[in-house]
């Protein structure tokens, strides 16, 4: 079939706004050599779809699809796409019409003549994707894409086993083997050895092998530009060999990663069968994917004989097995010693289909895909095989007769766990909190599986937000006309339709979860669940999630994604820590000064340029129309405030000095302030600290971090230059409401014809930008606020007499291209960066760190939250031993795949009367089933021996023992409730059941304890 | 939360049991992690007979991320930015100097330092560092003025 190629891949361009978040992963080259592909992918169960759908998302030109089986209901299990319905109809058919609205830019057809029969089929395919086929028919199509050099990716899933096999061909290039940006930093020193001192004991994050190169380092200038080798001697050391030819190091200097690509010799899947090289994602289970390697194969054989053997059945086993032990044989040397009991589970599961392993294996081979056409990434070379045992249930019994097919959708997990587990599944209530791309990806694997299907089954899911064109990218539960629906309904509504046993069952909301909805999430609302599940993407409600799971004793299923990394953590009551035992890295933040008068990072004037837009577009107008439209603004307002004469300068300059009649005003005032930002403000910052200057020790005062800038000279036919005035005198016109202008013509007139004055830095001196405006200095003798506070609010024109005027504010859009908003940012920040010779970064980049995207992609989601699930069957099963459960950490760019026990609770002692005392520092707490005193309160911990030092109550301080004695007379006598509520000067909320005291204690030996906190029943 | 409010409560009694000179905190019980702090300038320096409010406020994830400390008292000093936020940043207020075995009882006392002696080279105001450098005399008469009107 042919298909007119969307506009966007005829010119070569990517959809910005569509791939917005997966770009920051892969980049625009990687995406622009991706939307020159077509793939084809054979197996259409639910492993494929699970492929082809990420694929689909990633965004290729064309995927074709070959799988002409009948549909069976069992494949319901896993097959999101197809409806009971559909049983006995085609499977690619089938998919197609659905996998081809997920991405615009993306046609999905079926291939309609055998690709077995006629290898040469795939001759016009950038990459092969088979799924679930037999192992003969694999290795067909391997034989004539390795001759052909077509990357090939193979993946399969029998029961809680996957695998994903990869040939690429030889010769294979990865253009980007990591896809972490290139390490630079600041360089202290460097000696004839070749010994490189990073600056001020940072980690240099080099690695041996690495590659860098040089720039500004003064004294040894032959450096500058040349590559070298990198030797790691320390953290903040390394070597790059004698450079003792090149003179002697004086100062100054930076070095840069240099990325080099790497070629890979992929063997063809006939050697790999014989001498594998696999990947290890178990890192205590070393000997199992050569075990899994040679069970997959024995599967194959006995398939080949007239299907894969029957659920539980031990003779079907038994063959097996027999047929690994002579697989085994045949490898000589290298034979392992067989696992009869791993090989046999094989077969007891293989006709078992997990919606799960599908995402876990689908979400991974996907990537490999990417890989394959983008070049970045490191593929799996060349075996991977995963498994989730630890997922089978002991709770309940697992046999012959229970794994039977009950010619239901749920067929293919009956297989696996046996129907009495099914009607656990079928019946847990469960809160999702965040419908975005985990959530999609969750309620796509919960609707698979049954989970709270039935009678006394009920999920709820809430998320404040509404769907966004990015969104589409990776949240596929969503299509372009949902854009502006609520996420939760829109989610859940699309679910509903993929499995109908979950009509009735999702409870929809659209409250964020924090403190401030408690009213909605109130106590008997967390305390009708069995459990929760995060699909959030912010720390602060991560953590907040984790202190009511903690506070309701409820399990908490925790995972995030950062581009191809991920991880997933399982919280247990009574038995692991819990999420906010361990702390994420907090969120990157400058020092003011150094984004202020110091940058050395593009990082710092992106910072320095959001908020001069803030400066400029945000703040005068809320200012503005508070003057005008706050008829006592003086008293309520500017008294409040902590600079009423900055504030009132502010104001009298957006309505008298800077207020435009005309387009042209606005870009005099543009280019007026680019003179001030980037050649005044720089000059009298020299005049301050001359680049010759020094500290006080004698060292100079510009070096280190510190670096001199350079006064900018405005050039008309510079495009930054242009682009900053542009960008700025159209955001003014805004304020002003008045129509905008890029053309290049009015610009050149306008700005040609202005005469801007010298400037001559002087000391003390507060810098005035141009005539127009009065000169500050004017009016700085002397410390008379007060008069020059009146002077300035009688200079104002009142606001009567500019009834109904407002300034309009800007709202900060990063996603709109058209609002000029990042353009401002980014040509701020790019002519900063100009000023002190920093590297400038284009308007994505810039819009990446400005916005704090998060980079994202589809693969790695899907992986994720496939893990989580496999946990989750663990939690619905009730097992209570730490090592059950395991956390997943995830790079599928190196790939990296490797899991831990979740980490115990921490415990404690204290020493009691009646001796120590053993307590769980996260799930033990003390109660009290009433309202008590403070006084009270302290008796009965005094009697269990803790002498409390302090209580606490949220951010409010109860009690502290150092307190005056008038204090603690007052204090001590009142009920707790009435105690809050005085010093929190806030009301107890009606839907507060129960107040949590933390407190400080010592023990009897007079040991300062951590103690559990106190919950005390209040209603 | 409750590992910082714990932290705090403790450092709080530590500084009660020992108040540092010059330094007033206001009571903290309706909200510890909001410190009303005045600190008097100290008697050799040209702060000298000014009171200076300040707002020291404690991130939720305390000890693991620095106060944020904040003159609510208009003040000239090299170190403390001329606008509305009054705000420094400089030594263990940073966030790549901070370590969580610093103590707010430590950050008091570096404020009050820096009223006795300006860091110009660590400066936000770089044109009030400039004049501290090289017109000391212009400086004093200026931040004594400012004294006289703000923080009497």
């Amino acid at each position: 079939m042919q298909l007119d190629p969307p506009a966007d891949t005829a010119t070569g361009t990517i959809d910005e706004g569509l791939y917005s978040r997966q770009l920051y992963v892969l980049g625009h080259e990687a995406m622009k050599r991706m939307s020159q592909s077509d793939v084809l992918i054979v197996g259409l169960k639910g492993l494929g779809v699970e492929i082809a759908k990420n694929i689909c998302l990633a965004g290729v030109k064309s995927v074709t699809l070959y799988d002409p089986s009948p549909i069976k209901i069992s494949d319901l299990s896993s097959q999101y796409f197809f409806q009971v319905s559909d049983v006995g109809k085609q499977s690619d058919e089938v998919s197609a019409p659905l996998l081809g609205e997920l991405n615009t830019y993306t046609p999905v057809s079926v291939l309609h003549s055998n690709p077995f029969d006629d290898v040469e089929l795939l001759g016009r395919y950038k990459a092969v994707v088979v799924a679930g086929i037999p192992l003969s028919a694999q290795l067909k199509v391997n034989e004539y894409c390795h001759k052909n050099k077509i990357p090939y990716v193979s993946a399969e899933t029998r029961g809680l086993f996957g695998n994903i096999f990869c040939d690429f061909g030889e010769g294979f290039i990865v253009i980007d083997p990591t896809g972490e940006n290139p390490v630079s930093g600041i360089i202290a020193g460097i000696d004839s050895s070749g010994l490189v001192t990073a600056l001020d004991e940072t980690r240099h994050g080099l690695e041996d092998g690495d590659h860098v190169t040089f720039s500004e380092v003064q004294g040894m200038e032959s450096l500058n530009g040349a590559e070298f080798k990198v030797e790691v001697k320390g953290p903040y050391t390394f070597s790059i060999g004698d450079v003792s030819s090149h003179g002697i190091y004086e100062r100054g200097g930076l070095y840069t990663q240099v990325k080099k690509p790497k070629s890979i010799n992929f063997k063809s899947q006939t050697e790999q069968l014989k001498e594998p090289e696999l990947l290890v994602t178990d890192f205590a289970n070393f000997e199992r994917p050569l075990q899994l390697h040679i069970g997959f194969q024995a599967l194959h054989q006995f398939r080949e004989k007239g299907g894969l053997p029957r659920p539980m059945n031990e003779e079907d086993a038994a063959e097996v097995f027999k047929y690994a032990c002579a697989i085994a044989d045949a490898l000589g040397e290298s034979k392992p010693k067989l696992d009869e009991k791993l090989i046999k589970e094989l077969a007891y599961q293989a006709r078992g289909d997990l919606a799960p392993m599908c995402a876990v294996i689908g979400g991974w081979a996907a990537q490999e895909v990417v890989k394959s056409l983008s070049g970045k990434f490191s593929p799996i070379v060349q075996h991977v095989y995963f498994d989730s045992l630890e997922s089978l249930p002991t709770s309940v019994p697992r046999t012959e007769e229970n794994t039977q097919p009950l010619n239901t959708r749920y067929d293919g997990q009956i297989a696996v766990f046996g129907k009495d587990f099914q009607d656990k599944i079928a019946n847990i209530k469960e809160f999702l909190v965040g419908a975005g791309a985990i959530g999609c990806e969750m309620l796509k694997n919960w609707a698979m599986i049954g989970l709270a299907t039935g009678p006394e089954g009920r999920i709820s899911v809430t998320d404040m937000d509404s769907i966004e064109k990015s969104n589409l990218n990776r949240q596929f539960l969503f299509r372009s006309q949902d854009v502006g629906k609520l996420k939760s309904e829109c989610a859940a509504a699309a679910v509903q339709k993929m499995n109908p046993d979950l009509k009735g069952k999702i409870n929809t909301l659209r409250d964020r979860v924090g403190a401030d909805t408690e009213n909605v999430f109130n106590e008997d609302f967390w305390e009708s669940l069995d459990g929760v599940t995060n699909a959030l993407d912010n720390v602060e409600a991560r953590t907040y999630v984790d202190r009511r799971c903690v506070f309701f004793r409820k399990p908490l299923l925790e995972s995030g994604t950062l581009g191809t990394k991920g991880n997933t953590q399982v919280v247990m009551p009574g038995l692991t820590e819990s999420y906010s035992s361990s702390h994420d890295p907090p969120e990157q933040s400058f020092p003011m000064c150094t984004v202020r008068s110091f940058p050395n990072k593009i990082e710092h004037t992106i910072a320095w340029s959001r908020e001069l837009f803030e400066q400029y577009f945000v703040q005068p107008a809320e200012n503005v129309n508070l003057y005008l439209s706050q008829a006592n603004f003086f008293e309520a307002t500017l008294k409040q405030a902590g600079n009423q004469k900055q504030i009132l300068e502010t104001i009298r300059d957006y309505l008298v000095y800077y207020k435009p009649l005309t387009f042209e005003e606005c870009i005099s005032w543009a280019r007026t302030e680019f003179e001030k930002q980037y050649n005044n403000n720089i000059q009298q910052l020299l005049y301050n600290f001359p680049k010759d200057s020094t500290t006080a020790s004698g060292a100079l005062f510009w070096s280190g971090p510190k670096r001199a800038p350079d006064p900018l000279a405005f050039s008309l036919d510079n495009e930054t230059h242009l682009a900053f005035v542009k960008a700025a005198a159209n955001l003014h016109a805004f304020n002003y409401g008045i129509k905008g202008n890029t053309s290049d013509e009015i610009f050149r007139k306008v700005i040609g014809d202005m005469i801007i004055s010298e400037f001559t830095p002087s000391s003390g001196v507060k810098i005035q930008a141009s005539d127009a405006e009065p000169d500050p200095n004017a009016t700085q003798t002397g410390f008379d606020d007060e008069g020059e506070i009146q002077r300035i609010i009688q200079s104002l024109p009142a606001p009567s007499a500019l009834a109904g005027y407002r300034l309009v504010k800007v709202d900060f859009e990063k996603d709109d291209d058209l609002n000029h908003h990042m353009d401002f940012i980014t040509a701020a920040s790019n002519l900063r960066a100009l000023n002190y010779g920093i590297p400038t970064a284009d308007k994505h980049t810039t819009k990446g760190i400005a916005g704090k995207i998060i980079p994202a992609i589809a693969t790695t989601t899907s992986m994720v939250t496939g893990l989580v699930c496999l946990e989750f069957y663990k939690i619905i099963d009730g097992k209570n031993k730490l090592e059950d459960y395991k956390n997943g950490f995830v790079n599928l760019a190196l790939p990296f795949v490797a899991f831990s026990e979740p980490i115990a609770s921490p415990k404690g002692t204290y020493q009691s009367k009646e001796g120590e005392v053993t307590i769980d520092k996260i799930w033990d707490r003390f109660y009290f089933d009433h309202d008590a005193t403070l006084q009270e309160v302290l008796d009965v911990m005094a009697s269990k021996g803790l002498t409390c030092s302090m209580v606490s109550c949220g951010v409010s301080l109860l009690y502290g023992s150092f307190f005056p004695q008038k204090k603690l007379k007052d204090r001590l006598p009142m009920k707790l409730t009435k105690l809050v509520q005085e010093i929190s000067k806030k009301p107890v909320p009606v839907h507060t059941k129960n107040l949590i005291l933390e407190i400080c204690a010592d023990d009897e030996t007079g040991e300062d304890v951590e103690v559990p906190y106190i919950c005390v029943r209040i209603r | 939360m409750a590992q910082a409010a714990k932290r705090i409560t403790r450092e709080y009694g530590e500084i009660e049991a020992n108040p540092p000179q010059g330094i007033t905190i206001q009571s903290i019980d309706e909200d510890m992690f909001k410190w009303n702090i005045e600190v008097t300038g100290p008697k050799e320096s040209i702060y000298a007979g000014g009171t200076f409010k300040l707002l020291l406020t404690l991130p939720t994830n305390y000890p693991f991320k620095p106060p944020i400390l904040s003159f609510q008292t208009k003040i000239y000093h090299p170190n403390v930015t001329n606008d509305d936020k009054g705000s420094m940043c400089l030594g263990i207020l940073r966030s790549d100097q901070w370590k969580p075995s610093c103590k707010i009882l430590a950050v008091l006392e570096m404020a009050r330092g820096l009223l006795m002696e300006p860091n110009p080279e660590d400066a936000v105001e770089t044109s009030i560092a400039e004049q501290y450098k090289n017109d000391r005399a212009a400086f004093e008469k200026t931040a004594k003025a400012w004294v006289k009107q703000y923080a009497k």
